[in-house]
């Protein structure tokens, strides 16, 4: 991981083996795969194939997909879940405890009332896969870049070699510019990351506009539910270490 | 155990690692009777919004802030930071360790720590103790 100004200037490097001494699995978990010698990253579908495999050790456990929760109810002793399979069938489940932890638009966080405390950020995120070879432009593996204002980015590698890399930067709000306004503008803000290459050499695959907030569930428990992961808290995903951090007022 | 990552996916995991010591420790008691009326899903409740709250809010708004920076008006604060950090390796690994903040342990009786799940769906003592 590294900072860098958007003109290639290193600012900090991380390099995880750093910390091998520390802890036992010196990894950082991102939402897709890439290993070095330097970094390990575990991509979220391999995550959640390890914890499937855990978990299939205990007879006691089950995963059941496409089944989708309407109703959370509960009793002094007992809380029960109901909601509907993708093919239609009704289901009701009865247990001690439910863990709602059903993502940023939690159903059961929603069915409780709970209200998800915070705010907004007054702009958007604009994630790009781009085929390009940026490690040809000076990028680390992952990289944090400062560009001023909207002009920063989170550069990664998604993949191997034949694996586009992923290009975030800032955009405006959708109050501010519709979906079209942002999507036509893409070759005009991602060209900046490219440090003097031309935009023709680089295929744009997939682009996705995301809201960003910081928000927080008012309670993670209501008597035998409570809640947890994004169900529970949103945050935008820059992170780093309270050594860099500046206060800005920005 | 180590975290490192964004603050969401990374306080995600760290939220279930105590909600599952919580929960298990919780059902396990209810044989044992050693925790003496104290609430481990209320203790779940407050360690968890807090370590949101004042960890992963906190410094994901203050990454936001710094990665938006302009880049030629660096304050000088920041700028000897970073010097410090590339003559010394030993502050780079500190600050990467810092994401440990992120977890919370449950201070609990040994017989309630480190539980497993049975064939019966009940907690029981796992073999290897502990954190």
């Amino acid at each position: 991981m590294q900072m860098q100004k958007i003109d290639g200037t290193v600012l900090a490097s991380n390099d995880w083996t750093l910390t091998k001494n520390d802890i036992p699995y010196p990894y950082t978990l991102m939402s897709f795969p890439y290993s070095s010698l330097t970094e390990c990253r575990v991509g979220q579908h391999t995550l959640a194939q390890i914890c499937k495999k855990h978990c299939d050790r205990y007879e006691s456990f089950k995963v059941l997909f496409n089944h989708a929760i309407e109703t959370v109810t509960q009793t002094k002793t007992s809380a029960t879940v109901t909601g509907h399979t993708t093919t239609g069938e009704p289901f009701t489940y009865t247990a001690s405890y439910v863990v709602g932890a059903d993502g940023g638009k939690s159903t059961v966080r929603k069915y409780l009332g709970v209200t998800l405390d915070g705010f907004t950020w007054d702009e958007t995120y604009l994630a790009t896969n781009v085929f390009y070879p940026f490690e040809k432009l000076g990028y680390a593996e992952a990289n944090f870049v400062i560009g001023g204002g909207m002009d920063w980015a989170i550069v990664c590698r998604t993949g191997d070699k034949s694996a586009p890399w992923r290009c975030t930067y800032g955009e405006v709000s959708p109050q501010k510019g519709s979906d079209e306004e942002v999507y036509a503008r893409v070759p005009k803000r991602l060209v900046k990351f490219l440090r003097g290459a031309k935009f023709e050499e680089a295929k744009v695959d997939q682009i996705a506009r995301y809201n960003v907030h910081q928000r927080c569930a008012k309670t993670f428990r209501i008597g035998r539910v409570l809640l947890a992961g994004d169900a529970a808290h949103l945050t935008q995903p820059m992170y780093g270490s309270p050594f860099f951090e500046v206060a800005n007022g920005g | 155990m180590g975290v490192s990552g964004g603050y969401g996916l990374t306080t995600g995991i760290t939220d279930a690692a105590c909600l599952g010591d919580a929960l298990a420790a919780t059902i396990r008691d209810e044989q044992l009777h050693l925790l003496g009326g104290r609430d481990l899903l209320d203790e779940y409740n407050t360690l968890r919004r807090n370590v949101f709250l004042n960890v992963s809010n906190e410094r994901s708004i203050a990454a936001k802030k710094t990665c938006q920076m302009d880049p030629e008006n660096l304050p000088q604060a920041f700028l000897d930071n970073v010097k410090a950090a590339e003559q010394n390796p030993d502050l780079t690994r500190k600050h990467m360790l810092l994401s440990s903040d992120l977890q919370t342990l449950l201070d609990l009786p040994k017989e309630l720590k480190g539980l497993e799940w049975g064939p019966n769906g009940q907690p029981k003592v796992n073999a290897v103790n502990g954190y």
